[in-house]
């Protein structure tokens, strides 16, 4: 059974931008789907309406059994999100902010203190735990970030530009960690980025999409030999080739 | 200061992004409304001038003094842009932040904003609020007040204006610049506060004494003021950018959180009340915003004494304008996150609103308490000042029902939203004024009784109730 399910979706944002022109796919569970794209092709929109957090104007979305339309609260409680531009909240330290999270998410206490004490080693963030969020770098944010999408072991992630701002120790760490979770549990986990090194190493399908539109589907090998595709990500002068 | 640009090049660039800034949030249409809103408004205030039956220096006094209150409340809003200024990365990036990345002086920045403040509220606020004024006054056919009108007293008049509005955001700016950690600007507040307050007290100011004042004297001092309080107010900002900034915070979330339900409006709550109080000023920025409520309805009331006697039930008075608070409370309620913040969260919009009206009530109800108090108890009869008291939390309610409502999570629409801000002014007076006039003339409306206007307060609190359950079922 798939655990994401998107039908026709349509998103026009007010100033006329067509955000998402008749989305459909279908993620497995297991799955780590990729979704590239040049900025602005639509695939924020699109993790945003699969989380509920925007609703499109028309079509359907179905994560884990729910309605993703009707019942984005029950979307959210089931996955992680971890949104591109984001920062932890400002006045809280990490600690904090964890605990907040797990307070949000029900998860039991103990756990909670094993789970921050494991990402704060991962993430090499020990020493940072009780500074305020605000005072720490970029980097440091997006740990915090990052960590807390996981804190609660969402079945199904979904992570926009996970690495961004991280040194690269810290993005092999990530990537391994990404690869367990994915393997290990059986985790769906729906990447969103502009690296399409990065997509290649982790996913296992690729989806394309350009002017809202999701263009195709592709294995790494099928994008390899895939000219026209890899001429479309280059032509718009993003990072594809990194 | 960069080689590579003047100062007036810079505040060109800081005026775009202002206007850019306000035309993108509300639209230009709706943007422009707002100065000709102003402008009628003041006509209104000018056209019924002449019933106080007041001298012209008087009524000018009056009217310097409204524009420095509105300055000071426009002054609170640095503690907002000192948060910002503080942050590593804020998510806005506006010129103010350019020192970050540019060669650009921090000093240099605050000045130039201030600058730009100043010639932006000039076009789009005080030009309309003093022409509509003067024009009132001209086509009023309520009574004559004899005004000599000339070219040289209009511009000093409309320079006066300025200079008075600048002088009450240097009031407002110097406050949010005070770090209550460094005792150098304890020692020089607190010595000049008492300096006022003894010169206040010795009747060396009044309004009718100062009212005598040319207008050039009042240019002169309010310039020299204002020059001296932004100079101060840099350099305190100056050295609160190299203050080090305490590393280390216990975790408070915790020890909140442990004590109540694990319920996601006690957890927002919690960490709402951790915001306000790490955030610049901490809370002593929620006293200082309401505080200027409490100050500008304190002047309007001593105006009215002098006017019209004193009231006959000061305590409706005070509960009608002090519920006026209920939006520096709110506006505060959602300064640091909005609906969006949390929609990553298994947390529903509704849940969000109750923590913001528990954070609203929490703090709002002792802090209308505190502001009423010393006011009304002792002066009335302590049945009248709980009726008083009754009525204002009513009202305040109210206010949070209207504000939820007409703003949701983002109170800056109201601003410069000249629609929203005219429905917000309407729906607020409708339930204020009946308040007012009981107080003023309680008196003369011997059949009333105290039940009945402690019964609209409760209806008004009421009505407030049912618009945030409109709001709450229209999510």
């Amino acid at each position: 059974m798939s655990d994401i399910t998107v039908k026709n979706i349509i998103k026009t944002y007010k100033d006329g931008t067509k955000a998402l022109d008749d989305v459909s796919l279908s993620i497995e569970k297991g799955d780590f789907y990729g979704l590239i794209g040049v900025n602005g092709a639509g695939k924020t929109t699109l993790i945003n309406s699969l989380t509920g957090q925007i609703n499109p104007d028309s079509g359907e979305i179905t994560v884990l059994g729910h309605d993703a339309i009707k019942d984005g609260q029950k979307v959210r409680a089931d996955v992680g999100i971890l949104p591109e531009k984001e920062s932890p909240l400002s006045f809280m330290t990490p600690r904090e902010y964890f605990n907040f999270v797990g307070d949000v998410r029900g998860i039991e206490k103990n756990k909670l203190n094993d789970k921050i004490d494991y990402w704060a080693e991962l993430l090499e963030i020990e020493g940072q735990l009780d500074s305020m969020n605000r005072n720490l770098s970029r980097g440091q944010q997006q740990k915090v970030l990052f960590a807390g999408t996981f804190l609660h072991e969402p079945d199904i992630v979904f992570i926009d530009e996970p690495l961004a701002n991280l040194d690269p120790l810290i993005q092999e760490k990530l990537k391994d960690y990404l690869k367990e979770y994915n393997k290990k549990d059986n985790k769906t986990i729906v990447l969103s980025t502009h690296y399409l090194e990065v997509a290649k190493e982790l996913c296992n399908t690729l989806g394309v999409m350009n002017n809202g539109e999701l263009i195709g589907e592709y294995t790494v090998e099928d994008l390899d030999t895939n000219d026209d595709i890899r001429e479309l990500l280059k032509s718009k002068g993003d990072n594809y080739e990194q | 200061m960069s080689n590579n640009i003047s100062y007036f090049e810079l505040l060109k660039w800081f005026i775009i992004e202002e206007w850019r800034f306000f035309t993108s949030l509300f639209g230009k249409t709706r943007f422009i409304f707002f100065p000709v809103m102003i402008f009628i408004f003041a006509i209104s205030i000018g056209f019924s001038a002449p019933l106080f039956d007041i001298s012209p220096a008087l009524l000018g006094t009056i009217y310097f003094t409204i524009l420095i209150l509105f300055g000071l409340q426009t002054g609170s809003i640095g503690f907002e842009a000192q948060d910002s200024i503080q942050d590593v990365l804020g998510d806005m990036s506006r010129i103010i932040f350019a020192s970050k990345t540019l060669p650009i002086k921090d000093e240099t920045l605050v000045f130039i904003f201030l600058l730009k403040d100043a010639l932006f509220y000039s076009v789009i606020f005080l030009l309309p609020i003093f022409i509509g004024s003067i024009t009132g006054l001209i086509i009023t056919p309520l009574g004559s007040i004899t005004l000599s009108l000339s070219i040289p007293l209009l511009v000093k008049g409309f320079i006066l204006t300025v200079i008075s509005f600048i002088f009450g955001v240097s009031i407002g700016f110097v406050l949010t610049t005070i770090n209550i950690k460094n005792i150098y600007s304890v020692v020089i507040f607190s010595t000049i506060v008492a300096f006022l307050t003894v010169l206040i007290q010795q009747n060396k100011f009044t309004f009718e004494s100062l009212s005598q004042l040319s207008l050039t004297y009042w240019i002169l001092g309010l310039s020299t003021a204002s020059v001296i309080l932004i100079s101060m107010g840099l350099i305190q900002f100056a050295r609160s950018e190299t203050h080090t900034e305490k590393s280390k915070y216990k975790d408070k979330y915790t020890q909140l959180a442990d004590k109540l339900q694990n319920k996601n409006e006690y957890n927002i709550l919690i960490k709402s009340l951790i915001d306000i109080q790490r955030s610049a000023g901490g809370f002593f920025k929620v006293i200082f915003s309401t505080a200027t409520i409490i100050i500008t309805s304190y002047a309007l009331i001593y105006f009215m004494s002098v006017f019209f006697g004193l009231a006959a039930r000061p305590e409706y008075i005070y509960s009608g304008l002090f519920a006026l608070i209920g939006y520096p409370l709110y506006a505060i309620a959602f300064r640091y996150d909005s609906i969006e913040t949390y929609l990553k969260y298994p947390i529903t919009k509704k849940e969000v609103y109750n923590s913001k009206i528990l954070l609203y009530l929490i703090l709002g109800v002792p802090l209308a308490i505190v502001f009423y108090s010393p006011l009304v108890f002792g002066h009335v009869t302590i049945l009248s000042a709980i009726e008083g008291l009754l009525v204002l939390i009513g009202i305040m309610l109210y206010q949070l029902g209207l504000l939820m409502y007409l703003t949701g999570d983002d109170t800056s629409r109201l601003l410069f939203n000249g629609v929203l801000f005219m429905k917000y002014s309407i729906a607020t007076l409708v339930v204020i004024i009946p308040v007012l006039m009981i107080g003023m003339y309680g008196q003369l409306f011997t059949s009333i009784n105290p039940i009945l206007v402690t019964l609209y307060g409760f209806i008004a609190g009421l009505a407030g109730v049912l618009l945030i359950g409109k709001k709450l079922r229209d999510l």
